[in-house]
């Protein structure tokens, strides 16, 4: 199919409009003052518990770009901390949060995260006393026995610290 | 360093290549590389300069991470941040090239021939900077196996050049294969059916029209925040 010269300059004209409309978004994207993003966690993301409670908080770390195996490490890790940790999560000693790293300039620098991840902390209040980034979750996505075992020791090992065994 | 560890290394940059997450780029590079149908020396050659391009981009972030020289973390967020946007205004007007919409008259008065003359004939050295391209533009996967998995394993294994470079090698190679089945099939149709100028037509058209779809959906996803099911 040959195109005319008309078709031609239209289409070109349409496709630089949009590169430069881009250009333009995406400058002015990064031009607005960063939000603050609250990167300590709230009362009320604590699960409204007192701040002298310690308590497991496990954040899912992603990128604004969210990909097919980013939601399935997610979605695996949290199924298996619902499943294998029932009471505690259902008395909301552990909790879950997920956080665009992309975003959360805070807590990406803090935890020092170079990709998506799981962070395992221990938290008081608004503290988070320790934590542990479960880097290895992407070689382990393909060893199912092995990424439940990676999570589940993290899990146990934060409990016992939170509950100062 | 074992034959695990250097297996591994190969091992995560196969993964890398063959997981959902940088297909759009994937799908520009076997074009890119597969449209020279005329000679299998242009897109070895081709092939060559991109696993080239992407073993040498891995292997200088592996040398500079493992040996202090830059955080990992921040380059990370960084290349992921910028590069990813930058890539579909990019690959837009590089499809525009190559499909001649633009750059015919740019190179007029330095070398008496424009930009996408000078693209079809020397195309083929255009596939080292594709590679660097595409190696930083790190997706979530990439980004994960690469700062996640390999950097430790080459930090651990006191390898930071060889393991980085095999890595780079596996990113590259199923790239590299399909743009070869590809190649020789559409020159065995065109061939079949007696008309290889008409498929070699389509197939450098093709190439202009997917990186210019590639850079939209980059655009769309990294610039604008638009999600699509098959991420």
């Amino acid at each position: 199919m040959q195109f005319s010269e008309k078709h031609k300059k239209l289409i070109t004209n349409l496709l630089l409009a949009f590169v430069l409309v881009s250009i333009g978004f995406a400058l002015g994207k990064h031009s607005v003052v960063a939000k603050t993003v609250n990167s300590n966690m709230t009362a009320a993301s604590n699960g409204g518990r007192t701040t002298a409670d310690r308590l497991v908080k496990i954040f899912y770390m992603h990128a604004t770009f969210r990909c097919i195996t980013c939601n399935s490490i997610e979605s695996k890790a949290k199924q298996l901390v619902e499943h294998d940790f029932a009471n505690a999560w259902s008395s909301k000693k552990i909790l879950w949060e997920e956080v665009n790293f992309q975003e959360n300039e805070v807590l990406a620098k803090k935890f020092d995260v170079a990709a998506s991840c799981v962070v395992v902390a221990v938290v008081q209040g608004n503290d988070i006393l320790e934590f542990n980034r479960l880097d290895d979750v992407w070689p382990l996505l393909e060893k199912p026995a092995e990424f439940d075992a990676y999570i589940r020791d993290a899990v146990k090992k934060a409990l016992n610290k939170a509950s100062g065994e | 360093m074992t034959w695990v560890s250097i297996t591994t290394a190969a091992w995560l940059g196969i993964l890398t290549a063959i997981s959902p997450c940088p297909l759009a780029s994937n799908v520009a590079a076997i074009s890119f590389i597969g449209r020279q149908l005329h000679s299998k020396a242009a897109i070895l050659f081709s092939g060559l300069l991109y696993t080239c391009g992407r073993t040498l981009t891995y292997l200088a972030l592996g040398f500079l991470l493992s040996s202090g020289a830059l955080a990992s973390g921040e380059l990370s967020r960084f290349l992921q941040k910028y590069l990813n946007e930058i890539l579909g205004p990019l690959l837009i007007l590089l499809g525009m090239i190559l499909l001649g919409l633009i750059g015919a008259g740019l190179s007029i008065q330095m070398a008496g021939e424009g930009i996408q003359q000078k693209a079809s004939k020397n195309g083929a050295l255009y596939a080292f900077p594709l590679g660097v391209l595409f190696a930083l533009s790190f997706c979530p996967v990439s980004a994960g196996l690469f700062f996640g998995a390999l950097i430790p394993l080459s930090v651990s294994s006191d390898s930071s050049v060889l393991l980085p470079a095999l890595y780079g090698i596996g990113t590259a190679i199923p790239v590299v294969v399909f743009a070869f089945l590809i190649a020789f099939s559409s020159k065995w149709l065109g061939k079949a059916f007696n008309s290889l100028n008409h498929i070699e037509f389509y197939v450098r058209t093709a190439t202009g029209i997917i990186f210019i779809g590639a850079g939209i959906y980059y655009s769309l996803v990294h610039i604008y925040g638009i999600s699509f099911a098959t991420q």
